[in-house]
């Protein structure tokens, strides 16, 4: 009952910023989708700015889920940022943090509400959406070229990528550190982590890579809010 | 059942090099209405975060209703009702929302009909945003949300900070008055003395970070006195009364500051000084304040026990 209170305050104030990732993500993976349904658009593309240079339609086909990834990447790291500060800087500026530490409750327990808020509200709605979009993709008839599946696993490890922002963003938020010393160790860190994993073929080094680096992240989230002076 | 609610014994916090409490050593009584007084920037504050385990102490320990700050259980804070110094609640809610929130945390123990009657006598509106209300407004919704869970401890962190002369009387007087029938323990901090004096039945002086007194009001009232005296020469300047805090020479006059010092004491020294006449100023609990932390060298602890 206290739990799920929490829990629904929580998601209460992402609700916004849910809205509006999985929106972006859904419009510019619609056209993209659209987009890449027909080929003889890219071809014309090609031709108009390139009208001497002779090249095959077919040649022109690309996935449309390579070009969704950066606005994923994007959108699923924003998307982390920004729950971060909305759930740990927001409640330092405003002062709120007295007033919601104060209950029949301990810390650990509102942690833990807040972080299950942010990894449900980063993953479920982006992971829905790329789900939506790739089902479509995977329609018969609906693209010239079928999607790979190793695609559907790469753009859930993106969104992944945005749990690795969020918790850097709330160690940086509960840092008691100047800006230009070592309060943005851990979005650094984060930022790391995402070039490490982009230099990966096998995904399961980016599972392991982004899994360690979460656990590293989460301990020393727990460590910081549990000690930490409000 | 333990006689003392909240006690301290050599709390000392610095922030950095920062000194903002100093070794505050007090115990506050079970059913008293205790008036935490002392300037902006004095340790107020620190003392209540300390009190709450919201902050570390450097030095010493503090206990609230018979546990460590540090360690205070769930089940303990249940029983401590909180109103923080701004009144910083859930922006976005609605009254009627931050009621619903607050009473999921209170099982059995939440008063809706309390808070309801609470909000009426404010002349609040339940679907008003917290955003949108005034500090003063927010003050109300602060006292009704700690008072609604029936605490044993109320603290309260300059809860009429920013609030009209109206609705601070409003605020104080009526609410104030409900929460002693209910006999609850009460610790508030002020910078407001007339706040306190309307309230309180127990002061803790603090004054740049180190508490100065810890006594019950009506000692204090009792105790803190500014006598005039008059010569036909200029005063004495070496003035050896026991309790004199500080004084103020202007020509052939004298103001002295004393705490403690019984009358016959004085009627003694202005016989021995050759005083042509004294008289004591009268002074509210403000006055009565602004000179007792007042003066050079007045950081010595002063025994407030017998007087």
């Amino acid at each position: 009952m206290k739990f799920l209170a929490l829990l629904k305050k929580e998601l209460r104030e992402c609700l916004p910023w849910i809205a509006l990732a999985a929106g972006i993500v859904l419009t510019f993976g619609t056209i993209e989708f659209l987009s890449k349904r027909a080929p003889g658009a890219a071809y014309f593309h090609y031709r108009f700015f390139n009208p001497f240079s002779e090249v095959d339609r077919y040649m022109l086909i690309t996935y449309p889920t390579e070009s969704i990834g950066p606005i994923l990447t994007l959108t699923a790291i924003g998307l982390g940022i920004t729950l971060a500060i909305r759930q740990f800087w927001m409640p330092h500026y405003f002062k709120e943090w007295n007033y919601l530490l104060h209950r029949p409750m301990d810390r650990g327990t509102v942690l833990t509400a807040k972080l299950l808020t942010g990894f449900l509200v980063i993953t479920v709605p982006l992971g829905l959406v790329w789900t939506y979009l790739f089902w479509q993709g995977t329609r018969p008839g609906f693209l010239p070229v079928p999607l790979p599946a190793r695609h559907f696993v790469e753009g859930w490890l993106i969104v992944t990528q945005g749990l690795v922002f969020y918790l850097g963003a709330a160690l940086a938020g509960l840092s008691r550190a100047k800006w230009y010393t070592t309060k943005l160790v851990s979005l650094a860190f984060a930022l790391w982590i995402i070039g490490a994993v982009a230099g990966q073929r096998l995904l399961v080094w980016v599972v392991i890579i982004i899994v360690t680096a979460a656990a590293v992240m989460l301990y020393q989230l727990f460590n910081s809010f549990l000690k930490r002076e409000f | 059942m333990t006689d003392t609610v909240l006690e301290t014994q050599g709390l000392t916090k610095y922030y950095g090099s920062t000194l903002a409490l100093d070794n505050m050593t007090v115990k506050i009584p079970r059913g008293c209405i205790c008036g935490f007084v002392g300037r902006n920037g004095s340790g107020k504050t620190t003392a209540i975060k300390l009190l709450l385990g919201f902050l570390n102490p450097t030095a010493g320990s503090s206990m609230l209703l018979g546990c460590d700050s540090q360690n205070l259980t769930p089940a303990l804070r249940q029983r401590i009702g909180y109103v923080s110094e701004g009144h910083r609640l859930i922006r976005w809610m609605t009254i009627a929302e931050i009621a619903k929130f607050q009473s999921a945390f209170f099982p059995g123990q939440w008063d809706g009909k309390f808070f309801r009657e609470m909000i009426e006598y404010f002349e609040l509106s339940k679907k008003q945003k917290i955003k949108h209300l005034s500090t003063g407004q927010r003050a109300q919704v602060s006292l009704a949300l700690a008072l609604a869970p029936n605490p044993e401890l109320l603290v309260m962190d300059d809860p009429t900070l920013g609030l009209d002369a109206a609705i601070r009387r409003q605020f104080l007087e009526g609410m104030i008055r409900l929460i002693m029938q209910q006999g609850r323990t009460i610790l508030f901090s002020s910078h407001i003395l007339g706040d306190v004096e309307r309230v309180a039945d127990r002061l803790l002086v603090i004054d740049k970070g180190v508490i100065r007194a810890d006594c019950p009001l009506e000692q204090f009232r009792r105790a803190v006195k500014k006598v005039k005296f008059v010569f036909s020469q200029p005063p004495p300047a070496n003035i050896n009364l026991e309790g004199l805090l500080h004084c103020k020479t202007n020509e052939k006059e004298l103001e002295l500051v004393l705490v403690g010092t019984a009358d016959e004491k004085i009627a003694e020294w202005a016989n021995s000084a050759g005083a042509k006449d004294y008289q004591p100023v009268n002074m509210n609990l403000e006055d009565q304040f602004i000179e007792y932390t007042a003066g050079p060298g007045q950081k010595k602890p002063f025994s407030w026990e017998g007087i």
